[in-house]
């Protein structure tokens, strides 16, 4: 795919200092979603996301942060190491504003081996999962609804065995919609 | 598919209807909010959803007098209710007025995802029982098979006869008639109905795939063979094996097969052990099977192992009168499926398709139905969505076509006569020599085979 050099996705370390992971995060993006990146430095999250009953942070209020704090950006993918969730579900992995700027990867429950409970999975398998759902939850911002193509990045995850189990590619139809979003918001790929 | 399922979730707290909003909106479906029970009515007199998705404590009117009022109206609707911890007992409420599950929130997102996923199946079920309700309604159903006429009327007791017994039925009848819906017919009102219905069509497979689909093989049976597998006569076991195109069996098939027939066993490619034969053999055929074991390509004990009972359907030609309820059928089937608003055929229409021969017999009238729904413009099917040669046997435009309306116009008045020349050749308006002459030019017999 073309690059779309002056389209800038912004990536956002929140609590999180892993450079290379940040790293292999924005060259995979790249592979899929045919813009710049660039890797912030670390922040802090945002005190009024945090949740003192549920002891996790509000996504949504994460997102609405994320969007305040750059006017400029193209789109912002934060990526943090804590919990986080919407109030309707006991936990998520991600969340994204649908058709927006803003999304959320969180790392907090991507590290263990499926059905296992607190046992780590290997280091890999935990880079794989937070490039997928970062492909993922980038791809809910192009107005990219769930797929039924289990092995379509854009199928939802409830588990990380769903996430091991689909692949870091979006299907045909899921790309053929990316292209109609761009050309829809008048973006020429140079 | 799913952009077409509507929800409306009812919450008054303000984040749980932005979150659950924009995580339904995630899987695609279409979804409105409500902040009150009060709005939630105002709006359901407006619009219709297939899921609603309800608070049970609200401000105001609470979940469960909405869920009443909603129950009255739509006695069907599918209402799921919303609680917190510790509202178990209204939820427990709920069920009793109809609900049709309950969830606590925050939710577990797996539970999340089935709940939703039963509710869409159960959705597409019901739609689905209701196709079929309709179906019953317009049209003189028999099982999947359809028609009123009197050969149809003959064929539907034969059925209910063979169905009772577990002899060997050969199916024959020209491509199109629906050998293979008769033959899952017979299976679904025999008692090995609880059994699989397995199709095997002779015709598709080289003589090696045959046998080896067939009888299954051992590992290492063939060069490929890396595992064992099951052939259809195992998978078949306590159901039916339906064999279409049997005429297009090999020979050395026509053995095997008249082997397993006679001896009721079966080994696997490269196996020692023999299985007991424990399914009913039903075959089809669209050619003439007594030509083909005189011309030596079937047979002739294979031919008598089949043909213990044969049935043969009748082309749709031959019961004109099926058109119709059949074409009215396959409207009803092919616009929900179609998401078309196309719901009549016009009498010019259904004229077009009552005279035309279909040689392709129903799946042709299927097709032509479903090409019709396709480039349909107006609010009924009319001759132009139609294929040309149907248009044809309507305008009469080709000499071929009008020959076969006469034909078929003539032969009709001497059967409501019963070959009565005098009364039918006066109701025609033409006389009796002209008659002959017509009865002969189209080899016209009566139905005892007197001219």
């Amino acid at each position: 795919m073309t690059l779309v050099s002056d389209r800038v996705v912004k990536i956002v370390p929140l609590g999180l200092s892993d450079a290379g992971l940040m790293m292999a995060l924005a060259g995979e993006l790249e592979r899929t979603f045919p813009f710049s990146y660039r890797i912030g430095t670390d922040e802090k999250m945002p005190v009024d996301a945090l949740d003192g009953m549920r002891g996790q942070y509000h996504a949504t209020r994460i997102l609405e942060h994320l969007v305040a704090s750059d006017r400029t950006a193209f789109r912002i993918l934060g990526v943090t190491s804590f919990d986080i969730f919407t109030p309707i579900l006991q936990y998520i992995f991600g969340e994204a504003m649908l058709g927006g700027r803003a999304a959320l990867v969180s790392t907090y429950r991507l590290g263990t081996v499926p059905f296992e409970g607190v046992v780590p999975c290997r280091h890999a398998v935990f880079v794989d999962r937070v490039i997928k759902e970062g492909i993922h939850e980038l791809g809910h911002t192009f107005g990219l609804t769930h797929c039924d193509d289990h092995h379509c990045v854009m199928t939802a995850s409830l588990t990380v065995g769903d996430i091991d189990e689909k692949s870091t590619q979006m299907c045909y139809y899921c790309q053929m919609a990316f292209k109609d979003e761009l050309a829809r918001a008048g973006i020429a790929q140079s | 598919m799913r952009k077409k399922f509507r929800i409306l979730v009812v919450d008054d707290e303000f984040s749980i209807r932005v979150s659950l909003g924009d995580l339904l909106r995630h899987d695609g479906y279409q979804v409105e909010v409500a902040e009150s029970a009060e709005a939630a009515l105002e709006t359901l007199k407006t619009q219709s959803f297939d899921l609603m998705m309800v608070d049970i404590k609200m401000p105001g009117m609470d979940g469960l007098e909405m869920l009443k009022q909603v129950k009255e109206n739509e006695p069907n609707a599918t209402v799921v209710m919303m609680t917190a911890y510790g509202s178990i007992d209204s939820a427990v409420e709920a069920m009793k007025l109809g609900a049709t599950d309950y969830v606590v929130k925050p939710f577990d997102p797996v539970r999340m995802e089935a709940l939703i996923n039963q509710v869409y199946e159960n959705d597409l079920m019901q739609r689905e029982r209701q196709v079929l309700r309709r179906q019953v309604r317009v049209c003189g159903c028999y099982g999947p098979m359809i028609g009123q006429s009197p050969p149809m009327m003959k064929l539907f007791e034969l059925v209910e006869d063979v169905a009772a017994t577990d002899s060997v039925v050969l199916i024959l009848g020209e491509s199109g008639t629906g050998k293979e819906v008769l033959a899952r017919t017979i299976h679904e009102k025999s008692a090995r109905a609880n059994g699989l219905f397995v199709g095997v069509n002779l015709g598709a497979f080289t003589e090696s795939i045959q046998e080896s689909e067939l009888f299954g093989y051992e590992k290492g049976a063939f060069t490929g063979a890396n595992t064992a597998k099951k052939g259809l006569f195992e998978v078949a076991s306590g159901g039916t094996l339906f064999l279409d195109e049997v005429g297009s069996a090999s020979q050395k098939m026509q053995i095997d097969l008249l082997r397993v027939l006679q001896e009721r066993k079966f080994r696997r490619v490269g196996g020692l052990i023999e299985q007991e034969m424990d399914f009913r053999v039903m075959a089809a055929s669209n050619r003439d099977l007594e030509e083909s074991v005189k011309d030596g390509s079937f047979r002739q004990d294979l031919y008598y192992r089949l043909n213990v009972v044969q049935i043969h359907i009748p082309t749709l030609r031959e019961r004109r009168e099926d058109i119709p309820v059949l074409a009215k059928h396959f409207l009803e089937v092919m616009r929900v499926r179609l998401g078309k608003k196309i719901s009549t055929i016009s009498p010019e229409a259904m004229e077009c398709l009552v005279n035309y021969d279909w040689p392709g017999n129903v799946r042709e009238l299927e097709n032509a139905i479903e090409r019709a729904l396709v480039v349909g413009k107006s609010k009924w099917i009319v001759p132009e969505d139609l294929p040309i040669v149907m248009k044809q046997s309507f305008g009469g435009s080709a000499d071929e076509s009008l020959d076969a309306w006469e034909r078929d116009y003539i032969s009709r008045k001497l059967e409501q006569y019963e070959w009565n020349i005098s009364r039918t050749a006066e109701t025609l308006k033409i006389d009796r020599g002209t008659l002959y002459a017509k009865i002969k030019k189209y080899g016209l017999t009566s139905g005892d085979g007197s001219k």
